[in-house]
């Protein structure tokens, strides 16, 4: 804006000096004759401008106001040799005066002459008009003005001419015919005309040129004009204008030019009192998490393993950008030099900004955990002890899969039944197979019976229970056993013995021990004896029939079906240890029937999906069920009837459980091949709950088409297990 | 390399060397020591012939490296090391192999014969040379356990324990080479698993599986003594079969609670037993009462006890070996256990002539010879067995044997220094 | 259900969210000044918990907010600077312009509304700290606008405001030799200096002109660079006055990059002092600790002083072809002097023929005219130095030479990751396991060459040894089973057995938690060192996500996943490498 009002200020001053510039010229044009007259106006003109400053000066208030302090500006330079000029002229005027007094008469008597010329009224005309008439003229009241009486001739012409000196300075004055003799400055001023000089004797034609074309504006306008009246008195227009504009910036509309803050006094210190109280009303406020740093693949120049190989980098091309692992390839540049711009540099960035603003931001809430935390505390197995550990022995000979297996109560021996169709009897110290009683057909499940008076095995197979008395026990033991087979001859036979027929062993099956055959209508596929071991029930898993568990008395060869209803596929039955309750495992539940009131006491709902078999702790408390589902559950019958603990410790099907009659030991086997032997402390205060601890993982069974470990069984005073597999071998873990 | 100062000796006076000590590389195995040794000897005698020598520090083999045992054994490498050096026991070398035709259950050896009990419900007794001189048949189950009771001129007295509950005591001819059937003690309702006569030869105990130890008198007498029995037909039946008198314990000792493995004489009036139920006991025999009792935390198969050391050796399922004093009264009961055996240990017997030997077999078909300096090894493992080791044995003349599921009875001859003996 | 009065969506978390539009519509905005809006206040969207729920049953996607924000941003007076800018402003503009009123124009454009962001930045930014943490993405994005070239794409003004404001914070760093970490990547050049205890990091895109891509609006890059800006300028302000500077410098600004040379060159003279005050002050604090963190801090500390002082003394001469800014920023940030030749740009101190120049720092295979007394070495030098915190040895960065490596320093390797050998190298120079590093400069430069290259294969020694390390382990578990003569294998295999009973006995969640755990250890142990599969891992560093609020520690993250992830470094690089390695001559 400076520049440009500058630049109209310029032209400003030259419209200022255009206008004396024309005056000037005209001036300078004037006529020949007047050069007093001229020095004169010249005079009184600077003494007007002398006048005039205080009206300019005031004039500031006539609108024009800035080509007038404009001009004062340029005045400030100019009034230098301004001022001399002026000088020099009053010098010229002074001598002027002094040689110019009889000057100053003659004007006078020109002005005379001038007057008597006016009276001749003819005006401009030629004169030769009046050549003929004696008068030249007609004065004022119209009298006519005689021509003077040429008196002269020739010769007087002539002798004037040569005695007048001042002829050659007479010359003849056509309006009155009368002759003038030219004063000397008129002949000067003839001669200077002649010579071609200026007219005036004191104007020197060398004085300094006052150049007015200058930008500058002059102080005094060249014109000796006088400035107009306007000029001097403040213009109303303009007044009403600039009070307008006053009053509109009083009045605050027109708002004065905003300085352009170039950002330095912008900024303060934002943050001299820091209070929180802000930060608490913006408490969901997340920050933004920041930009991961980059790795080693990020450099221009990586070590080389962080490179791509081909592979990677076609599987990287071909990848999906959003499950890229980076966003880049990873290049290696020989130098800083060659290293290219990043061409996606301004999308990460865009992408970041996107992020920030339209990404909802949420805490995920991460674990800082430790692992091992989440284990839970168990008591160190070792302190446990004693738990089986290892592999001892090997039982071997069984030709078939081991389907079940049984420890006599003495804990001396060892009774399998396998699917080559053959109970043996094992050593348990020496693994020596003392005998081997083939039965026809696969054996399903062998039972000693509890009773440490009598030395019997219950064996079921397909749909027969044979009664075996080993040798194996003292005299005494033989013989009671065989009392309380013989004891119904005593008690004379009731004829209608229930379901099952009873029926002696004779002969080669007596010889090998055999006692009793239990012929069922169905296929027998588990047993329990009572802790008395008088009563033993069978199981045969039918859905159709109610026909699915018998309970037979030794004493007296009575069988009954103590179960009217079928209550769906029964699985396995077990006796309470020590109070008259039964438990019958199916499917999906184990019910608990009280013998003595014949009614079904607890219903217990084993979260599996096909209880496989069933174990009751020896103070009939609780209840482990093993599951098809790789499950076992452990029950505890005072806290509720869903499983207070199931452990999923088994890979495949759980086939049997175990507990431990002495030791708080149970133990579960799997088709995986794999024992698991817990520690499940029983308390005595019901309100403590039972410690359950895995203790131990045997393996030692190979898994034979599918099938890993059949049975397992504890030993009765040691803390031993015995499993039976698959792999026709039994095993003992101690 | 490191050095160490070194002093050398020995109670073999063959081999003693002046008492020196001698500046040894840190890093010398037993090799380079015997040979410094062997060097040392030459220069003394320019008669000796190369031994092997085997070093003891602190009573401790040395079997690696000498700096190691030293750390090992904390034993500060500044002052000067005092190692004991013994000429090296050689390794047993397997002599005969006696086929039997059944799992050979126990064996029992003395001077001249062995006598083996084995799952053929029969016991049979061999030369030392390896020659079947008789079988003793006449259980009617598997024999589990024999013992020599005495041997006076060419007839000595032997005891079988079976697991029909009887022991039987029999008398052998052994240049008639008939044996008959003197006694049958009967009193077990258990399978006998265990016999042994006192040192005396006058008394045998035995236990059993149904927790009784009893004492019985092992003096062969003509009439067998009343059996109190309920008298009904079967019983008198086989009473009538049966062979030899019946003869009843002069004493019952009932206290264990489980099983009794072992049994074994002390001295002439105390006798040891150990048991399934976790403990080994001490009993007066004349007063019948338990003195002391030793438990353990695993089922003990068998014990074998050490008049040269005093210690008792026990076997158990547990696969080690322990090394008991009964005498003590503090401290800790099990002073040394030995682990190498990966299986039940079943059969372990101290040398008769050597304070710290013993050899141990186990159901992992290994017969193991340990010397107690050094507890963290074996000396030797004799592997010959293919099955199951059932006992061992060790008589005086340095023989040793060993009959397991296999069928076979292994004797090896070992030759143990004479002068460790005499130690 | 509570019957008619309870209606449905008018409790609970829907009405704690409210969708975009609504939110627009409260705010009676248009979308972009909304976004704008959101921007400048740092409103995001929320994800809420029942989607369904909120959304009133539908599940069609939509972005929701939550109404406290909206409310929050009711009170704006932004949002009242917007409506008159659209209205009043655009309104009268386009009217004037249809009149051709040019005077009009002229004066509406001069007085047109602006808005100050200041008592935004303070109600985002509490204290002085939270604005320093959140300072990342300001510096990255003033950084890229200020080398924009004077395009269409934003305003002039805002170009030049960033080139000031970043000259101003390259210019604090200079003073309070607050630079930390220097790293050359392929994107940029990251630099981590370290304010009030901050770490804070920012890329600088190379000095190229962008091509600017179509699909990037440049508007919301704008309007976050509006906001950066003020917020930069008043944290400049800040940390100028902690140092008793004046704010703003004299540091004269035009359209070229080379002023920021001149500005650093002036700045130079007050460096010293600053410097001195800080290291006092840094003192007091540390008496009240404990005696060893005490001690480990002064280490620390008298590393750090070690590392700002690390340049004095040299004189470095920038070649024409490096890259001048990031150099001279770097040098001068650790207290070396530098120069470069005054026909490149102003602000050269000496040229190239002065005696004392140290480092005379080229990328080209070759220059004509070397001086003796000096080293030719190539850039990578310097941010190597910075990064190893000492002056490395030169002869590997000499002019022409294959460069090692150059590893990010961000990356702190954890206990199993694989670390680089280069990085093994540096560390043991840092240890101060190569005697003579100091009189290396001395050396002549063969000697330096086989000595660099044993310390080298040391290096690679050690990481051997640490492999077959690792792998005799390994086939020692494996090998565990047979032998159990060893008690401590033992030990070893009971644990081992005993954790796995005890997980047997985990709960299910726990399982499922502890399964994610573990596979995610095995994937990284998996891909980080295949070859030194490390079996102790400690699981501290590992996170997994899991619902039990017992365990929360604070790191927010967005839901999209925009982030990276560590590669994996698989064997046969490493195989390819060792072999690259045993043909270099000097390894044998």
């Amino acid at each position: 804006m400076e520049d440009t009002r500058r630049s109209d200020n310029v032209d400003a001053t030259e419209v200022l000096q255009r206008t004396p510039k024309k005056k000037e010229k005209t001036k300078r044009v004037a006529d020949d004759g007047e050069y007093d007259d001229e020095i004169f106006s010249i005079h009184v003109c600077d003494k007007e401008e002398d006048g005039e400053e205080s009206g300019s000066a005031e004039s500031v208030f006539s609108g024009l106001e800035d080509s007038g302090s404009d001009s004062e500006e340029e005045e400030e330079e100019e009034g230098g040799d301004g001022s001399d000029k002026d000088e020099d002229d009053e010098v010229e005027q002074g001598d002027s005066r002094d040689d110019g007094g009889c000057q100053k008469k003659e004007e006078y008597d020109l002005d005379s002459s001038d007057e008597e010329d006016i009276r001749n009224t003819v005006g401009n005309i030629p004169m030769e008009w009046y050549k003929d008439f004696p008068h030249v003229g007609y004065n004022l009241d119209g009298k006519k003005i005689y021509k003077p009486i040429r008196s002269k001739d020739e010769l007087e012409q002539f002798l004037d001419k040569m005695e007048n000196p001042d002829y050659w300075r007479t010359v003849h004055d056509k309006r009155t015919g009368s002759d003038i003799v030219l004063s000397d400055e008129q002949v000067e001023l003839v001669k200077r005309l002649q010579r071609g000089q200026f007219g005036d004797v004191n104007f020197d034609e060398f004085q300094p040129s006052v150049d007015f074309f200058t930008k500058d504006v002059m102080l005094h306008p060249v014109t000796n004009r006088p400035a107009d009246k306007r000029s001097f008195i403040p213009s109303l227009v303009e007044k009403d204008k600039v009070s307008k504009l006053v009053h509109a910036i009083k009045m605050g509309w027109i708002k004065p030019r905003r300085a352009r803050d170039d950002g330095g006094g912008r900024y303060y210190d934002l943050w001299s009192n820091e209070d929180s109280s802000l930060a608490a009303q913006h408490r969901m406020h997340l920050p933004a998490p920041k930009i991961p740093l980059p790795g080693h693949h990020e450099s221009y120049n990586p070590p080389p393993e962080y490179l791509f190989t081909e592979e990677e980098r076609a599987l990287w091309e071909q990848q999906d950008p959003a499950d890229r692992k980076l966003p880049f390839v990873p290049v290696k540049f020989s130098s800083l030099r060659r290293v290219p711009a990043f061409p996606r540099f301004i999308h990460e960035r865009f992408e970041r900004c996107l992020d920030l603003y339209l990404c909802p931001r949420q805490r995920k809430m991460r674990v800082d955990v430790d692992p091992e935390d989440l284990i839970p505390k168990l008591p160190k197995p070792k302190d446990l002890r004693p738990f089986p550990t290892t592999q001892s022995l090997v039982y071997r000979g069984h030709g078939g899969l081991v389907r079940s297996i049984s420890v006599s109560p003495s804990g001396q021996w060892l009774a399998s039944g396998s699917d080559d169709g053959s109970v043996r009897f094992w050593e348990v110290s020496s693994s020596r197979c003392v005998q081997v009683v083939p039965v026809g057909g696969a054996v399903k499940c062998v039972r000693w019976n509890p009773n440490p008076c009598v030395c019997l095995l219950a064996v079921a197979l397909d749909s027969l229970v044979l009664i075996v008395s080993p040798p194996l026990a003292e005299r005494q033991v033989l013989l009671s056993s065989e009392r309380l087979l013989a004891a119904h001859r005593e008690a004379e036979p009731a004829e209608n013995a229930g379901p099952a027929g009873w029926s002696d062993a004779e002969g080669e099956e007596r010889r090998l021990g055999l006692r009793l055959k239990i012929r069922h209508p169905k296929a027998v596929k588990q047993l329990a004896w009572h802790a008395k071991g008088d009563y033993l029930a069978s199981v045969m898993p039918d859905h159709s029939s109610h026909q699915q568990v018998f309970v037979h008395q030794l004493s007296t060869r009575r069988s009954q079906n103590p179960f009217r209803r079928n209550k769906g596929l029964v699985q396995c039955v077990s006796f309470h240890p020590v109070r008259p309750y039964f438990f019958v495992a199916t499917q999906r539940n184990v019910r608990i029937y009280n013998l003595a009131k014949q009614e079904m006491t607890k219903k217990l709902q084993a979260n599996s999906k096909w209880i496989s078999s069933m174990a009751v702790h020896p103070g009939g408390d609780h209840v482990i069920c093993g599951s098809y589902d790789c499950r076992l559950g452990w029950f505890d019958l005072d806290l509720s009837t869903k499983p207070y603990k199931m452990l999923r410790h088994h890979k495949k099907a759980v086939r049997a459980v175990a507990y431990h009659r002495l030791y708080p030991l149970f133990a579960s086997a799997s088709d995986d091949g794999s024992v698991i032997v817990c520690h499940g402390t029983v308390y005595n205060d019901l309100l403590q709950n039972p410690l359950i601890v895995p203790v131990k993982v045997l393996k030692g069974h190979m898994v034979t088409h599918e099938l890993g470990v059949l049975d397992v069984t504890f030993h009765p005073t040691q803390p031993w297990v015995f499993s039976s597999g698959a792999d026709s071998t039994v095993r003992l873990f101690t | 390399m490191s050095q160490l100062q070194a002093r050398f000796y020995t109670e073999n006076p063959r081999y003693t060397i002046d008492d020196v000590p001698f500046s040894i590389p840190a890093s010398s195995e037993v090799h380079d020591l015997s040979n410094v040794i062997n060097k040392l000897l030459e220069a003394k005698n320019a008669s000796h012939t190369k031994v092997d020598f085997d070093f003891l520090v602190r009573g401790q083999f040395l079997r690696m490296p000498l700096l190691n045992h030293m750390e090992t054994e904390g034993i500060s490498t500044e002052e000067v090391v005092e190692i004991e050096y013994v000429e090296r026991i050689t390794a047993p070398q397997p002599e005969e192999c006696m086929m039997h035709d059944d799992w050979i259950s126990s064996v029992d050896a003395d001077a001249e014969w062995i006598l083996t009990g084995s799952y053929d419900k029969t016991a049979s007794i061999w030369s030392l040379e390896g020659k079947a001189m008789t079988k003793v048949v006449g259980h009617t189950d598997v024999v589990k356990d024999v013992a020599w009771v005495k041997r006076d001129g060419l007839t000595s007295l032997l005891l079988t324990a079976s697991l029909d509950q009887t022991i039987f005591l029999w008398e052998w001819n052994s240049e008639k080479n008939n044996v008959v059937a003197r006694h049958c003690c009967r009193g077990h309702t258990g399978s006998v698993d265990t016999v042994a006569t006192d040192p005396t030869g006058s008394k045998f105990c035995s236990g059993s599986w149904d927790k009784m130890l009893k004492i019985w008198s092992a003096v062969p007498s003509d009439e067998g003594d009343e059996v109190e029995e309920p008298a009904d037909r079967p019983r008198k039946k086989q009473k009538t079969q049966q062979m030899g008198l019946t003869r009843t314990p002069l004493m019952t000792l009932s206290g264990h609670n489980e099983a009794i493995s072992s049994v074994l004489w002390c001295d002439n009036d105390e006798a040891c037993s150990a048991s399934w139920d976790h403990t080994i006991r001490f009993w007066d025999v004349e007063t019948g009462e338990m003195k002391t009792t030793l438990t353990g935390s695993k089922v003990f198969n068998s014990i074998s006890y050490s008049p040269l050391c005093r210690r008792l050796a026990s076997g158990s399922t547990d696969r080690h070996i322990r090394l008991w004093d009964p005498r003590t009264k503090d401290g800790s009961l099990v002073l040394l256990s030995l682990t190498s055996h990966t299986g039940w240990v079943t059969a372990v017997k101290w040398a008769p002539s050597h304070e710290h030997q013993l050899v141990s077999g186990s159901l992992d078909n290994l017969v193991k010879l340990w010397d107690t300096r050094s507890c963290k090894a074996p000396l030797y493992d004799l592997a010959a067995h293919k099955d199951k080791v059932f006992c061992v044995d060790w008589t005086e003349s340095g023989l040793m044997l060993s009959g397991g599921a296999d069928n076979k009875l292994y004797t090896y001859k070992y030759s143990s220094c004479p002068t460790d003996a005499g130690a | 259900m509570g019957g008619l009065q309870k209606k449905k969506y008018e409790s609970g978390s829907a009405t704690n969210y409210i969708t975009r539009n609504r939110a627009r519509k409260k705010l009676q905005l248009s979308l972009p000044d909304f976004r704008r809006l959101c921007i400048l206040k740092g409103i995001y969207p929320h994800e809420p918990k029942h989607k369904k729920k909120v959304n009133k049953g539908s599940t069609a996607p939509r972005t929701f907010y939550l109404l406290k924000d909206i409310r929050f941003l009711l009170h704006e007076p932004i949002v009242g600077k917007f409506r008159e800018y659209k209205v009043i402003f655009v309104r009268k503009l386009k009217k004037a312009y249809a009149k051709t009123e040019h005077t009009a124009v002229e004066r509406l454009k001069e007085n047109k509304p602006t808005y100050k962001l200041d008592h935004i930045v303070k109600e985002r930014y509490p204290t002085f700290i939270d604005a320093l943490r959140d300072i990342e993405d300001a510096l990255c994005m003033c950084f890229l606008f200020s080398t924009f070239a004077r395009t269409g794409k934003c305003h002039v003004q805002t170009i030049q405001l960033c080139r000031r404001l970043t000259v101003e914070w390259m210019n604090f760093a200079i003073t309070s030799r607050a630079l930390r970490k220097v790293f050359i990547s392929i994107k940029g050049i990251y630099y981590q200096v370290e304010v009030m205890g901050q770490l804070i990091t920012w890329l600088v895109p190379y000095q190229f002109s962008h091509d600017h891509p179509t699909d990037v609006d440049y508007r919301v890059m704008a309007t976050f660079t509006e906001f950066y800006t003020t917020l930069l300028g008043f944290i400049n302000f800040r940390l100028y006055n902690s140092l008793n500077l004046v704010y703003p410098p004299k540091v004269k600004l035009s359209f070229s990059l080379k002023t920021k040379l001149s500005a650093f060159s002036a700045s130079l003279t007050r460096v010293v002092s600053a410097a001195e005050e800080e290291a006092q002050m840094d003192h007091f604090p540390v008496d009240e600790e404990d005696m060893e963190k005490l001690e480990e801090r002064e280490k620390e500390q008298k590393q750090q002083e070690a590392q700002k002082k690390m340049f004095e003394g040299l004189k470095f001469f920038l070649n024409r072809e490096v890259p001048r800014e990031s150099l001279a920023f770097v040098i001068r940030c650790f207290g070396g002097e530098v120069s470069w030749d005054r026909s490149v740009c102003i602000g050269s101190t000496y040229d190239e023929t002065d005696e004392t120049i140290t480092h005379h720092i080229v990328d080209r295979p070759s220059v004509g005219t070397q001086y003796i007394n000096r080293y030719y070495i190539q850039p990578q030098w310097v941010y190597d130095c910075v990064n190893a915190k000492i002056v490395l040895p030169v002869e590997d960065y000499f002019m022409g030479v294959t460069l090692p490596p150059h590893l990010s320093p961000f990356v702190e390797e954890k206990e199993g990751d694989y670390v680089p050998p280069e990085k093994l190298k540096i560390m043991a120079l840092q240890r101060g396991e190569k005697p003579g590093k100091q009189n290396d400069e001395e050396e002549e430069s063969e000697e330096e060459e086989e000595g660099d290259d044993e310390d080298d294969d040391e290096a690679e020694e050690e990481e051997d040894k640490v492999q077959e390390k690792k792998l005799k382990k390994m086939e020692a578990q494996r090998s565990q089973p047979k032998v159990l003569d060893n008690p401590a294998q033992r030990e070893q295999q009971e644990k081992a057995e005993e954790k796995r009973l005890a997980i047997m006995m985990m709960k299910k969640k726990d399982k499922y938690l502890y399964d994610k755990i573990m596979f995610g250890k095995k994937r990284k142990v998996r891909e980080v060192c295949p070859i030194s599969c490390c079996s102790n891992m400690d699981f501290h560093h590992n996170k997994s996500v899991c619902t039990d609020k017992s365990h929360i520690c604070n790191n927010a993250l967005f839901t999209i996943p925009a982030l990276l992830s560590l590669r994996c470094v698989n064997v046969k690089h490493l195989s390819k490498r060792v072999s690259s390695r045993m043909y270099r001559p000097c390894d044998l």
